[in-house]
């Protein structure tokens, strides 16, 4: 049992230090480059205009504020959260130009040269599936409120 | 479940109201955008005129009547110079309609092949001197008119690019379709 308990300690250590790196790395490489960033976000298509530069600034400090809050644990159920949200909006992103045929540069970690499309699909999954893991984990460890109050009433 | 589900809206807002403050305080520090989708061509400001490779203080067109173009882009009302205007669809569509002008379009091979808005002359502003030396011949009789390029869509910094080089080529009015390709082909404008 406690092998176990220590097993998934370690992963779940080890799945926030990678969400964390990974989405600080690519929040602060995006930091200083709003235009482009912009310009990657309206060939996605999805977007109305008016929302393309709000998202362009603030999503690189939306990711390292989360990234911040994985690794130092502060409200990791919201971070984890956070965290899913972002990997299943790339995820259906990415899905939905790869169906319409629509060639996109993902300027996902601020890089300017254009990555296969299925390649970014799949690292998307890849990383939803980790932050699913590291949510479900969050709501084991630090569960709703009112059931804690309910098990102590019990 | 009642609280679970409540939790998660708890969390939820938490998740919203972290995202809004990001927002917020990245437009704070880094200002509105910087091409919205409509720019109205203004009249040029003493900043904007030191910009230009070549004081241009005033240009009066002797006859706009044969260059209409560059009389509704290049003169303002008061006869000033305004340099290098960003043209919207319906400007780019006249200029287009013109006739006497030439559209460059400055994205990448992969994207030009794609598609690109008919007639337009490919110079890629990633290999602008080769290509440019090749066309040296075909683009010099539009040194002294208004040039129009374009790039993928109106974030793109690919067309500030060309529009500098241009620019050092020795073309005078060089000015940017500012919707990009992207605009033209989502308004169902023909592609080539």
């Amino acid at each position: 049992m406690k092998k176990e308990i220590s097993r998934s300690s370690v992963f779940v250590i080890l799945a926030r230090l990678v969400l964390a790196g990974i989405f600080f790395y690519a929040g602060f490489s995006k930091l200083e480059t709003p235009r482009e960033l912009a310009a990657s976000i309206v060939e996605y298509r999805i977007l109305p205009d008016s929302l393309v530069w709000p998202l362009a600034v603030g999503l690189p400090i939306f990711e390292c504020n989360l990234a911040i809050m994985l690794v130092l644990g502060l409200r990791l159920r919201v971070a984890a959260l956070g965290i899913t949200i972002l990997c299943a909006m790339f995820t259906i992103a990415v899905a939905q130009s790869w169906a319409r045929g629509l060639e996109i540069n993902c300027n996902c970690f601020g890089e300017t040269s254009f990555t296969p499309i299925y390649l970014i699909l799949l690292r998307d999954i890849f990383l939803l599936a980790l932050s699913l893991f590291l949510l479900k984990y969050s709501w084991k460890t630090q569960p709703a409120r009112q059931t804690n109050l309910q098990h102590s009433v019990a | 479940m009642k609280a679970f589900s409540r939790q998660l809206l708890s969390d939820l807002f938490l998740v919203a109201v972290l995202a809004i403050f990001s927002i917020s305080a990245a437009l704070l520090t880094k200002g509105g955008d910087p091409k919205p989708a409509s720019q109205p061509v203004t009249e040029s400001t003493p900043d904007t005129e030191q910009a230009t490779p070549e004081k241009t203080p005033s240009l009066k067109i002797s006859s706009p009547e044969d260059d209409p173009l560059i009389s509704t882009f290049m003169v303002s009302s008061t006869g000033r110079f305004i340099p290098h205007p960003p043209l919207d669809l319906d400007q780019f569509k006249q200029y287009i309609k013109w006739g006497k002008g030439i559209v460059i379009d400055v994205r990448t091979e992969q994207e030009y092949q794609k598609g690109h808005i008919p007639n337009s002359t490919w110079v890629p502003v990633s290999k602008f001197k080769e290509h440019y030396a090749a066309l040296e011949k075909e683009l010099s009789p539009y040194k002294k008119q208004l040039i129009v390029i374009y790039c993928g869509n109106r974030y793109c910094g690919t067309g500030d690019d060309a529009q500098q080089q241009f620019i050092n080529q020795g073309f005078k009015y060089v000015g940017i379709y500012s919707g990009g390709y992207l605009e033209w082909e989502s308004k169902g404008e023909p592609v080539e």
